[in-house]
């Protein structure tokens, strides 16, 4: 696929910016999936996450990773979303314990990637969000405590929780 | 060091299962980019800053119109002062140049007994001298002065009366197509008070009986001379002259500003809200509760307004008010356990009750999620009854446009304000601060730790506003003023068209005014 053109995108040239989604939809909605608590929400987070960098591609540097960039900002506006959503939410997840009604449906037909993305959904917000900053994204603990403004403690002991969790749930799908 | 291991092997696995992972998203999601990218990026920005700022961004306009306005009442009143301060100078220095000549001509013409009329006198000096020696006594000495008038001589009837006379007399001191004031100094024997505020006063010497411009020429009973009011924004003061000459008054002319009508305004309102209760309208699955105030529900609202006075009685306002309210209150959902959700997994004892709370501000969709404790498992009819404490904060802008009638006069004037108000809802949430069972076998899961709900209601909706109180004018440009005031608003409904709970607030006003 060629290379999309940051200027015409940045001029709003409507071409250039669909060939831009078109490069990093795939990536990118994977990223959404991993972190939104539905498909639904996933496909909300895609549809403002493009907004967001058709917005901001002015900021983009030149320095780094471009698609490093487009992921970071994808990760920010998932991480807003869950925030809004959680006020929005009635019930709060203050310690991670909740567990969903059903078990992942896991299937080996499936790539992994699908059957860690259903496993993923069934961990605690908290918990998800953690392990997929740290484990998929690559943050530090000190950087996570910075983005989620939780200790660094905090943020070390929820993700061995998560990966408990995830654990406990990979093995269960498995076994089933 | 074996759980570590266990955990890269963890990540390790679950990183390479996402390597190079693509998911398809749904076919419309470019046209719902698109569709929000709409006509192009710079647009949604501007859509983007609008939805984020809307209100300060509304208020700021509201606040920059109702500025500007004033600024330019301000800038334009304050030329035309200028203008009129500058033509008042230019007519004293004519003023005072004439003075200056009469004195020396007065002088001259007053010693001169063959002298007769005023048609020999210069015709700059403007000034008609009668001499003692006239047909008229010694006491009716008068010298007159003719002062150029800005108004027409048919607005001043009693002006052209004087000018027909002058005219009548022959005089060509007085062109024809120009009115002119009459107006007489004191009588030049009495250095004590004998000025003549203005044409038609009247002397200390003769109060009740001041003699006319006929009388003092003619000796004839004519009409009087022209009252105060014939010189309109101006005062004159007349000085005495240290000199036994006949001397001329000295009229010093300051324009009078008109008041422009525009007021600006910065009041609070202290409020009690007083609401009435309405029964809460389930939902198939859901049911729903109201619930009870607890605190007096005290709302403070400050106000930056501006308003024209239509006319003496009748003034027009508007202008932006920011409201705060905090208001707690209880509610006692009644369920029983059976009617919750069950959770599942390892937490069977957990059961989700959802409900709708209808509240002051708008209907909450609560979700509580109760656990059991030690014990038996409970069974599903068992009652679950709960008490939980809520907070409310609303914040609103409010946007009143009144008619206002004043009663009575002077410094303290009753007044009367009825309108409409729109209302626009900036924050609407409920804090959900304990929940307690009343039953000792459930417990809320997560303690007694709160959590925030946002409360539905439609953004924008309207009110009334009837006052009823008092300004007291402390000068020309401040007022202070203090009503009393019921602000209420019309029918409110909830996202799903429920109807809300009927308020309004009574209290009163505090406030300042500016007159421009």
């Amino acid at each position: 696929m060629a290379e999309p053109n940051l200027q015409a995108c940045l001029r709003g040239d409507r071409l250039a910016q669909k060939q831009f989604f078109e490069c990093f939809k795939g990536k990118m909605f994977s990223l959404c999936l991993r972190y939104a608590n539905s498909r639904e929400d996933a496909e909300d987070v895609l549809q403002e996450g493009f907004v967001k960098v058709f917005r901001d591609l002015n900021q983009y540097t030149g320095m780094g990773n471009f698609e490093g960039w487009v992921r970071k900002v994808f990760v920010n506006t998932a991480l807003q979303y869950l925030q809004k959503q959680k006020k929005n939410l009635i019930t709060m997840e203050l310690d991670g314990q909740d567990f969903p009604d059903e078990p992942a449906s896991f299937s080996l037909d499936e790539p992994p990637a699908k059957n860690m993305t259903r496993i993923l959904q069934q961990l605690p917000t908290g918990y998800r969000t953690i392990f997929n900053l740290h484990v998929l994204e690559g943050y530090s603990h000190p950087e996570i405590a910075e983005i989620l403004d939780i200790s660094v403690g905090t943020s070390k002991s929820q993700l061995l929780r998560a990966k408990a969790h995830f654990r406990k749930l990979l093995e269960s799908n498995l076994t089933t | 060091m074996e759980e570590n291991i266990h955990d890269d092997k963890l990540d390790d696995y679950v990183r390479r299962s996402f390597e190079g992972h693509e998911e398809n998203p749904p076919a419309d999601m470019w046209s719902r980019v698109e569709g929000d990218l709409l006509p192009s990026v710079e647009v949604s920005t501007v859509r983007a800053l609008s939805l984020r700022y809307g209100w300060q961004a509304l208020a700021a306009v509201v606040i920059l119109v109702l500025f500007s306005t004033l600024v330019c009442e301000h800038l334009y009143y304050e030329k035309k002062l200028r203008d009129m301060a500058e033509k008042s100078q230019a007519d004293q220095e004519i003023l005072e140049r004439s003075h200056s000549k009469d004195e020396a001509t007065g002088q001259a013409i007053h010693a001169n007994p063959n002298f007769h009329s005023a048609t020999e006198l210069p015709v700059e000096s403007k000034t008609i001298t009668f001499p003692p020696n006239a047909r008229q006594s010694a006491n009716l000495e008068r010298t007159a002065t003719v002062i150029p008038s800005p108004k027409t001589a048919k607005e001043h009837a009693p002006v052209q009366h004087l000018v027909d006379f002058e005219r009548n007399q022959g005089s060509s001191t007085i062109p024809k197509s120009e009115p002119y004031i009459l107006q007489k100094p004191q009588k030049s024997s009495d250095k004590t008070d004998k000025s003549y505020a203005s044409v038609g006063a009247v002397s200390n010497e003769k109060p009740s009986l001041p003699p006319s411009v006929e009388t003092t020429v003619a000796g004839q009973n004519t009409p009087n001379l022209l009252p105060l009011t014939v010189i309109p924004i101006a005062r004159i003061l007349l000085e005495q002259s240290p000199s036994n000459s006949p001397t001329f008054a000295k009229v010093s002319i300051k324009p009078v500003r008109k008041p422009s009508g525009w007021y600006l305004g910065l009041q609070t309102s202290l409020l009690a809200i007083i609401e009435k209760p309405r029964a809460p309208i389930s939902r198939p699955g859901r049911p729903a509760f109201s619930s009870k105030k607890e605190n007096a529900g005290i709302s403070t609202i400050w106000w930056l307004k501006s308003g024209k006075k239509l006319d003496s009685r009748f003034s027009l306002e508007s202008g932006i008010g920011y409201q705060i309210t905090s208001r707690t209150a209880t509610h006692s959902p009644k369920f029983r356990f059976g009617d919750g959700a069950h959770l599942g997994g390892p937490f069977a004892n957990r059961r989700t009750f959802n409900y709708d709370l209808s509240t002051y501000g708008g209907t909450a969709e609560v979700s509580l999620r109760m656990e059991q404790t030690l014990g038996s498992p409970a069974p599903d009819d068992e009652p679950l009854s709960l008490e939980i404490t809520t907070t409310e904060y609303n914040k609103l802008l409010r946007i009143p446009l009144l008619a206002g009638y004043q009663l009575g006069a002077g410094r303290l004037q009753g007044q009367v304000k009825a309108g409409l108000m729109g209302n626009y809802v900036l924050k609407n949430e409920l804090d959900i601060s304990a929940r307690v069972s009343q039953n000792a076998r459930f417990q809320a899961v997560g303690g007694r730790d709160g959590y925030t709900v946002q409360l539905n209601q439609k953004k924008f909706f309207l009110g009334y506003w009837l006052s009823v109180g008092a300004e007291f004018k402390l000068n020309q440009h401040l007022s202070l003023v203090a009503e009393s005031a019921m602000l209420g608003d019309f029918l409110r409904k909830d996202q799903h068209n429920r109807r809300l709970p009927e308020r309004f607030m009574l209290g009163f006003n505090l406030g300042a005014n500016y007159y421009f």
